[in-house]
């Protein structure tokens, strides 16, 4: 009779715990039609996208705007260019909708303003199409005995043996140009690379925070993040000219946030693009990807510089697309000026 | 076939020679060393709001190994176990078959336990306390800064067995209900929307947590019966992992459902006064 009991109770134990390992399935009622889609889409920027606030962007109005056209017999080109269009109400760069056949762009954080750059130029001009390459770096001493560095994308890969030898390379310059004009963004740790070559000592970097629940306000205090000068690397520490346009965006707008609070670094050119959210990525039910800005990066002043970053005052400057077809990139003169004169 | 079965049962032996005991040759009881090898496949559904808010199912995979051994307590009515799995599972979303998230982990857990013989004949209840390490990331290849989640935990718990050991015909059969369920432990999970960048940047405020049933539930149920063939056992049977958390405004699910297939058998030391030495097994006793 004991044994009986024991085996029922065992049984029992099992049965409960085997229901208990269900899943739990929190989506079962989603839809994957284009309703179904948009709402996740709203959703997810809704409880993920950090700038609401900052831009003032009213997204429950978005929604009663764009809620209405949405129909599930609607083609897909036709859902994803709606879905787009009130993607754009964000004014984001990062804010990307993705498919196998299209991926949306807010283009206006660059397509309002002058290029301010052009590599014939600078290539022909002033390099002579004579320079070296290495790990997404281009560079050279120009006549002026000043070092130029252009860097395209902080995708590239930075290595601390190539940065070696490119700065000892310019050392016996009188100054350097760092050129992050069209560069839009890439690896943080990148710029923390690159930067931190022209830093003496510890350096507030700037502040990241997160969202720490689905709410518009829901922010975790900003966290300060520090760079460090390279034990055994060499240091760059003569003058410094950053050149800028505003697509110098995401990962190149935060090497320039860092890089304008060093003493040493006047930034020359454009307002940069901004573009200071990082993104995460997330899935919709229909296996499109939405990017967003997640985590706003402030810079050390605990500024946001979402909407990008302004020149030193009193080196702002568009570059003369006349003086351009005679081959002057009047930006690059502008710091080439300065880093000569010191004015 | 059998030298295939022998030669993988010692190669899973090498792994917990170190917990071997060193005992006088030929005053202690023998004490084999029960081991297993398993091979498993099914099916699981996963979800992990940290990467994406929808849920995932595709097809699992894992390999496991097992060791029990008695131990001189009580009369060698204690025992140890270790169990060491690698489990893998490709997965996409639940409502559209689009999207594809990945996820491993490799669980190893130690557990001792004392037994009971309970009045039916042949039947036990084994009862004790384990720790299990697991580690582990979700990788979803959505790409952008936030493809991977990373699961680690270290947790103390409760393990339970009921092992019915009964003849089919001539052959012995074991049968084993195994569940294990962690109670306290530690385990990492960034906040809601936290980048690793950030945690990258020292930033550990939240990431460490402490697991509770409130915090996280995890369980293994497996149901295995041994058909045992001389020196050496065939294995089949049922396993389910469930691992949860629910922390820091995300929810993090990983349930599989396995059909297992594996050897097992004890390993004993060859010496020439084996045959006068009382054998002590972990769990077959017929």
């Amino acid at each position: 009779m004991m044994g009986k009991e024991c085996v029922k109770s065992l049984f029992l134990l099992c049965a409960a715990m085997l229901l208990h390992s269900c899943f739990v399935d929190d989506d079962k009622d989603m839809t994957d039609d284009a309703v179904g889609n948009f709402d996740a889409l709203w959703s997810i920027v809704d409880e993920h996208y950090c700038f609401f606030g900052y831009k003032e962007v009213d997204w429950d109005s978005v929604r009663t705007v764009f809620r209405p056209k949405v129909r599930n017999n609607m083609g897909s080109y036709a859902f994803f260019d709606l879905c787009g269009d009130m993607l754009d109400e964000l004014q984001d760069g990062h804010v990307n909708l993705s498919s196998s056949f299209a991926t949306s762009y807010y283009w206006a954080w660059f397509q309002d303003y002058p290029v301010n750059y052009d590599e014939r130029v600078v290539h022909q001009n002033y390099l002579d199409f004579d320079f070296y390459q290495t790990d997404g770096f281009v560079y050279k001493k120009l006549r002026q005995n000043i070092g130029y560095i252009y860097y395209g994308s902080f995708s590239s890969g930075i290595s601390d043996n190539s940065l070696d030898h490119i700065l000892v390379r310019l050392a016996s310059c009188d100054g350097l140009i760092i050129d992050v004009r069209g560069n839009g963004g890439g690896s943080l740790a990148n710029v923390e690379t690159f930067a931190s070559r022209f830093m003496t000592e510890r350096t507030l970097a700037g502040y990241i925070c997160h969202k720490t629940g689905a709410g518009h306000d829901d922010f975790s205090e900003p966290y300060a993040y520090y760079y460090d000068p390279p034990a055994g690397h060499y240091i760059y520490t003569k003058p410094v000219a950053v050149l800028t346009n505003r697509y110098t965006f995401s990962a190149a707008n935060n090497f320039v946030q860092v890089m304008k609070s060093l003493p040493q670094v006047t930034v020359i050119g454009d307002r940069t693009g901004g573009g200071s959210g990082l993104p995460f990525t997330y899935n919709l039910p229909n296996g499109w990807n939405i990017r967003l800005s997640s985590s706003p990066i402030l810079d050390a002043e605990g500024n946001d510089t979402e909407f990008g970053i302004d020149p030193t005052p009193g080196f702002k400057i568009d570059m003369d697309t006349v003086a351009a077809l005679q081959g002057h990139d009047t930006i690059l003169d502008r710091a080439i000026e300065w880093l000569v004169t010191g004015k | 076939m059998r030298r295939y079965v022998t030669t993988l049962l010692l190669l899973a032996a090498l792994l917990p020679t170190a917990v071997r005991a060193d005992e006088p040759a030929d005053a202690k009881p023998l004490c084999p060393l029960f081991t297993a090898v398993e091979f498993e496949v099914g099916g699981s559904e996963l979800i992990d709001t940290y990467l994406a808010p929808w849920s995932y199912k595709g097809w699992s995979l894992a390999v496991g190994a097992e060791w029990m051994r008695a131990m001189p307590i009580e009369e060698y009515r204690w025992v140890w176990q270790q169990q060491l799995r690698v489990n893998f599972a490709r997965t996409r979303l639940r409502i559209s078959g689009s999207g594809l998230t990945d996820a491993g982990s490799l669980h190893y857990a130690f557990a001792m336990m004392r037994y009971s013989e309970l009045p039916v004949k042949g039947l036990r209840l084994y009862y004790g306390a384990d720790m299990t390490l697991t580690a582990g990331a979700l990788y979803n290849y959505h790409g952008g800064n936030n493809p991977v989640s990373v699961k680690a935990d270290l947790s103390w718990g409760l393990t339970a067995m009921a092992v019915y050991d009964f003849k089919l015909g001539h052959l012995p059969v074991t049968a084993r209900y195994q569940l294990s369920l962690p109670v306290v432990g530690v385990f990492v999970q960034p906040e809601y929307a936290e980048s690793y960048y950030e945690v990258s940047l020292g930033n550990y405020e939240n990431f460490l947590h402490a697991g509770t049933w409130a915090t996280r539930f995890d369980m293994t149920n497996r149901l295995t019966i041994d058909f045992r063939f001389a020196s050496w056992a065939l294995r089949v049977g049922y396993g389910n992992t469930i691992y949860t958390t629910y922390t820091a405004g995300n929810r993090y699910q990983w349930v599989s459902h396995h059909f297992v297939v594996g050897f097992a058998g004890d390993l004993l030391r060859w010496s020439a006064g084996n045959k006068d030495r009382r054998v002590c097994r972990a769990l077959y006793t017929l």
